[in-house]
């Protein structure tokens, strides 16, 4: 089963469930995931100052939408230490678990729609995978959308584009103390890689960025494209000759057949190896050598 | 815990329908095909009532809309052959694309709306009895 990492969020789901709507508040949020004819899973998270007391929350929960749903409530079940109850919406079954994560004072929501018979293998399989992703050494693993990739944890997500073959990610923000971190991957590159890689890589270099040296090397089959430079906020900081590293990198997956694209401003120094296959990876094989 | 999560069943079902739904060509436009391997599609007005001699002795053309398709609009366009189902169709843009069902769904509708819109086609629903999104 695919891994989906959205912020901190961990969990497998079955090969056909798709990512269709997501938040990007770390405090307060809801992805929903769908196969090709409905949706199948909402799963919500909300970060709470003290742990809450999970009973009678679930018994809150459950009044609160016997309520506001025309519902039935149905039987309580405990699952892989997720406390939950069963309703029947229109026919349709829906189980509902709540955990709460205290290390990341996290309070955790799912509720799985069963539009034919309610499948408990998968349900416990789900259930077991989900985890808290780790912070290491500062960075973060992200995987949805295509991408996975490693972020810093202390930038937020600042820019999101999905679209039909394009998915475009940043964190951070470029303001005068500024740090981003840029992920993305594309399809249909007939017609959105129309000049050499070279060239499609320098007319995306962000605004303040002076460029200081172009390479290209291979990567276990991939033909890596990079940029590196410093970026200057302004003027006067380039002037004082205060900017921050730049690196850049672009590449067309032999696996995939899908362009990827990664930026990082800071104040680090990013190595090629760093970079590619670990900050952000295509494929098995260029995390393999990585 | 959040409360607010209201279940979806009722949007889930007008996926079915739409997946289900066959895409019918509209037989007045006609098509015009490009090197590249992209459509234009021609529709004759009516003849308007001034289309009528001296102006027919210099205006030989007559008067019609066209519609540029572009690359992948034209191979939606392709498979849209009075048959397939949307779902198939998606099926297919995907294969050849080498996207995710509901990437392509939603590229495939927005070409399928802007057909149905210009009224290049229309989409007709499932039937009652075979209410299967593949026709199984």
């Amino acid at each position: 089963m695919p891994l989906f990492i959205w912020r901190n969020l961990q969990l497998q789901l079955p090969d056909e469930w798709e990512m269709l709507r997501y938040d990007k508040d770390k405090s307060n949020g809801r992805c929903i995931y769908a196969d090709r004819y409905q949706h199948r899973l909402e799963l919500s998270w909300r970060v709470v100052s003290r742990p809450p007391e999970l009973d009678k929350l679930l018994d809150d929960y459950k009044k609160k939408w016997a309520q506001e749903v025309e519902t039935e409530i149905g039987e309580s079940v405990k699952v892989a230490g997720w406390l939950g109850f069963l309703t029947t919406v229109a026919g349709e079954v829906h189980s509902h678990f709540l955990r709460y994560f205290p290390d990341e004072k996290t309070a955790i929501e799912l509720i799985f729609l069963w539009p034919e018979e309610r499948d408990k293998g998968e349900e416990r399989e789900i259930l077991t995978s989900f985890a808290m992703e780790p912070c290491v050494d500062g960075l973060r693993r992200w995987a949805a959308f295509g991408l996975d990739f490693l972020v810093s944890d202390d930038l937020d997500i600042s820019y999101s584009r999905i679209e039909p073959g394009n998915a475009q990610l940043a964190f951070g923000i470029l303001n005068e103390q500024g740090r981003e971190e840029r992920f993305e991957r594309y399809a249909f590159l007939e017609d959105r890689l129309k000049e050499p890689l070279a060239a499609w890589l320098k007319h995306r270099l962000p605004r303040g960025v002076v460029q200081e040296s172009v390479v290209d090397y291979t990567q276990v089959g991939h033909i890596i494209t990079g940029i590196t430079g410093k970026w200057y906020p302004n003027f006067f900081m380039r002037w004082l000759r205060r900017g921050k590293k730049f690196a850049s990198y672009a590449w067309v997956c032999p696996v995939d057949k899908r362009l990827y694209y990664l930026h990082l401003i800071e104040d680090m120094t990013v190595t090629q190896s760093r970079a590619v296959g670990v900050r952000l990876a295509c494929c098995d094989d260029i995390l393999e050598v990585a | 815990m959040s409360g607010n999560a209201k279940p979806t069943a009722k949007r889930s079902a007008s996926w079915r329908i739409l997946l289900g739904s066959i895409p019918m060509r509209n037989e007045a436009a006609k098509e015009e095909r490009h090197e590249d391997k992209s459509v234009r599609l021609v529709v004759e007005l009516e003849k308007p009532l001034w289309y009528v001699p001296p102006v027919t002795w210099w205006m030989k053309e007559k008067p019609h809309h066209g519609w540029e398709l572009g690359r992948l609009g034209s191979e939606v366009w392709d498979w849209c052959d009075d048959q397939r189902t949307v779902e198939q169709i998606i099926d297919l843009f995907n294969a050849q694309h080498g996207l995710r069902f509901h990437e392509g769904r939603v590229a495939v509708a927005q070409y399928l709306k802007m057909l149905a819109e210009r009224r290049l086609l229309l989409l007709k629903p499932p039937t009652q009895t075979n209410d299967s999104p593949k026709g199984e």
